[in-house]
């Protein structure tokens, strides 16, 4: 059982509605003078930011759609071909490979966020100094993906960093990081980067939960797992779900990273570290030679979306719980 | 850009549209130019502003020299030039400009402008390599610059680039250390493998993770081998297949005879560009097969003593050096405003005179025959004036986006480390070539 039922007042979906509609009728019938005004002042405040979004992000969503359809070198004029650009994107290789290390990334790459966010949240709670070491682990989100890339390539090199240094310590030189495991570098690399980020959303989430309930826990005997499992996790579960959301959706735009630490001044990384971002600038401007294969490019981000879609409302679906009030 | 030598019948269709567009664009153009165009040696511009987008930044020397060069045609014609420096990226802004916003001129590599300016949309200018210039009463032809025009014509027979410089490959090393090599320069692959192997391993310096540079060597020896052309054909099998034929593989075995997987420095295929070239620059490894730009890029790294010479590759089955090259140079689009005085400015900054600046501070070559030869680039250049040029890669990386980094790094990698054989690499070249054919339409 859980040491946070007693504390739950969960209302019903029907008491819910209920106070809904209610409100509604309340807010119909005796609506103030400020209300009235705030009525009308409506549209106008809320007119530029919206047309703001219509124009630099609703349009050009509009238009890739439009664009996916067609043939287009972004000079010409567009040719529409129908669904060839995605009945060709399942017979290619590379982007199946991309789309696969996009996947990769939001999943293996998001648990690791998550898992390593969650043990340092949990190590951090009862730490001296944990302000300050949260800064610390912060601190890579604040700094440029490109600087961090050139460091990491500074390090993972042959002869960089860390080869030197374990040679140092007598240590023989280890895999060859930067030819043969590039994307597991890549994903580190990615965690690491995010991982400040996701610490500080989830210790602000834990700092809100009362310490008696630890308290409770330390006098049932409670296991750190324990505490973890049956205290942190279910009261911070709106707040991982939220987190969870923003990590796909981050997941999906990520680039600057694999793009520096993969490639060098003038090309691309190879392709076998591509993800989604990658193929679509590398089938666009990307390279020494670039494709501008607008509709083509446009098909693959059209599909990626919709996949990262279908993914948000499964995550949204499968982790629907009833929220807990503490 | 898919017009150069490109004979595939599914971009006619594409030619006849742009064709089309570029008739329909040329229409008022050519009109003015025959009933009114300016003469461009007379230098009649003034009042005129001449939009130039450049590829280079304003502080690298090749700016400065075309600055200079800018300003005395000012002088000379009245008009203005409004020069934007835009670096490398300069190509990725002039996609979405050329719909409606077209620079008069713009100046790149020739693989980077094919895609945009190559397939129909860049003016020809044919007339431009016959014609007179303000300070200069001879044509280009006759200072040799006609030696690269095939090079530069499409399908449609427009030369769509005027090239002012000419790129040259060859494999570098410190003539200091190695005074004997220039007089004992390898004959053939053969001599070439002995003199690697006899410098032992690690000499030939290589960064893995530049897939134009890994390519150099294995299409540099298979056009050597087999024949500038063969390359072209086996590059452009839609299948992939013609990788895995017996001759190929023959050729194949012929690259890890030259350099077998030892020979490259330790670190080349786990570094970051440019670890491996300046660890050549710095005496760690003899050989570094590269461009012509290697010592102007390497200067501020080599020792004191170092003295930078070239060998080409030498001669395979075929008895062909096949001098490679690239160029960079000046193109045209469509639809520029003020087309006659784009081509006069370009013709002005081919003047012998401006070449020469050119030449001194950007330690380069110039497609002129007649100017100076920098002395780092000497055997270089006696080698493209030897030999009918060839683009490097036969061209392949211009005509077809994408293929070196889609289709040749990742197998070309696999095989220079020796993770494959070249069995090994025929198959996983012929799986990525049909791969990459099979989007191509």
């Amino acid at each position: 059982m859980s040491l946070a039922t007693k504390h739950r007042e969960v209302p019903t979906s029907a008491n819910k509605s209920m106070t809904n509609a209610a409100r509604r009728r309340a807010s119909a019938t005796s609506e103030s003078p400020m209300e009235k005004r705030r009525r009308r002042t409506f549209w106008p405040f809320l007119a530029p930011a919206l047309v703001a979004y219509a124009v630099l992000f609703l349009g050009p969503a509009v238009a890739s759609f439009v664009i996916s359809f067609t043939k287009w070198d972004g000079i010409g004029t567009p040719e529409p071909v129908g669904f060839e650009n995605y009945s060709r994107l399942l017979g290619d290789s590379v982007f199946r490979q991309a789309f696969g290390n996009t996947m990769v990334i939001l999943l293996v790459g998001g648990i690791a966020v998550f898992a390593v966010a969650f043990a340092l949240t949990m190590v951090l709670r009862e730490m001296r100094g944990r302000k300050f070491i949260r800064n610390v682990v912060f601190f890579p989100t604040i700094i440029s993906p490109v600087v961090l890339a050139i460091l990491w390539g500074f390090i993972f090199q042959s002869n960089g960093l860390l080869e030197s240094g374990l040679g140092s310590l007598g240590i023989p030189k280890g895999p060859n990081w930067l030819g043969e495991h590039l994307f597991l570098i890549i994903i580190i690399g990615l965690v690491w980067i995010n991982l400040g980020l996701y610490v500080t959303i989830l210790m602000a989430a834990v700092d809100q939960i009362p310490v008696y309930l630890y308290e409770e826990c330390a006098l049932a005997g409670a296991s750190a797992w324990q505490r973890f499992r049956y205290v942190t996790l279910p009261l911070t579960w709106d707040v991982v779900t939220a987190a969870a959301v923003l990590w796909t959706i981050g997941s999906l735009k990520i680039f600057e990273f694999i793009y520096a630490f993969g490639g060098t001044t003038a090309d691309m990384p190879p392709t076998n570290v591509w993800n989604s971002a990658l193929f679509i600038y590398g089938k666009t401007f990307g390279g020494r030679n670039p494709a501008f294969e607008f509709g083509y490019a446009s098909a693959a981000a059209v599909v990626t979306v919709l996949a990262v879609m279908v993914f948000v409302v499964v995550l949204q679906r499968a982790t629907r719980r009833d929220p807990i009030e503490f | 850009m898919r017009s150069i030598h490109t004979t595939r019948a599914g971009v006619l269709t594409a030619f006849a549209l742009t064709g089309a567009l570029a008739l329909t664009a040329c229409g008022g153009g050519q009109a003015s130019s025959s009933d009114g165009s300016k003469d461009a040696a007379a230098g009649d511009f003034s009042g005129e502003t001449l939009t130039y987008w450049s590829f280079w930044q304003e502080k690298e020397p090749q700016a400065k020299a075309i600055a200079a060069a800018i300003d005395d045609f000012e002088k000379a014609t009245g008009a203005k030039v409004e020069v934007e420096w835009q670096g490398r990226q300069m190509t990725q802004k002039l996609a979405p400009a050329m719909r409606s916003n077209a620079p008069d001129v713009v100046e790149a590599a020739l693989d980077n402008l094919a895609p945009i300016v190559g397939d129909g949309q860049g003016e020809d200018l044919s007339s431009v390599f016959s014609a007179e210039s303000i300070n200069e009463k001879t044509p280009l032809s006759d200072a040799g610059v006609d030696k690269y025009k095939d090079l530069v014509t499409n399908d449609d027979g427009a030369a769509w680039l005027v090239p002012y410089s000419v790129l040259g490959m060859g494999i570098w090393y410190d003539a200091n250390e190695h005074q004997d090599l220039a007089d004992s320069a390898p004959k053939s692959l053969d001599d070439l493998a002995a003199l690697i192997k006899k410098e032992g391993k690690g000499s030939v310096a290589l960064d893995g993770d530049v897939g134009f540079y890994t390519t150099l060597w294995v299409e540099s020896i298979l056009m050597r081998e087999l024949g500038a052309e063969k390359f072209r054909a086996i590059a452009e099998d839609k299948t992939g297949e013609a990788w895995k034929a017996d001759g190929v593989v023959a050729a194949l075995e012929k690259v890890t005879q030259v350099v077998p997987p030892e020979a490259f420095a330790p670190g080349s295929f786990g570094s970051k560009f440019p670890a491996i070239q300046e660890g050549w620059a710095t005496g760690k490894s003899t050989f570094l097969l590269n461009g012509s730009w290697i010592p102007q890029e390497t200067a501020t790294s080599v020792g004191k003593d170092f003295k930078f010479a070239s060998l080409e590759i030498p001669a395979g089955a075929t008895g062909e050096a096949n001098t490679q090259i690239g160029l960079t140079g000046y193109a045209v689009p469509v639809k520029a405003e003020h087309k006659d005085l784009a081509k006069a400015f370009i013709r002005f900054v081919l003047e012998k005179k401006y070449q020469e600046d050119y030449v001194k501070k950007a330690s380069a070559l110039s497609t002129r025959e007649d100017v100076s030869v920098p002395t780092d680039l000497k055997q270089l250049s006696a080698s493209i004036k030897a030999n009918d040029p060839v683009l490097v890669m036969d061209g392949v990386n211009v005509d077809y986006a994408g293929i070196v980094p889609e289709v040749f790094a990742a197998p070309v990698r696999n095989f220079l480390s020796g993770s494959t054989d070249a069995k090994g690499f025929a198959n996983e070249i012929a799986a990525t070539q049909a791969n990459y054919w099979k989007g191509q339409n």
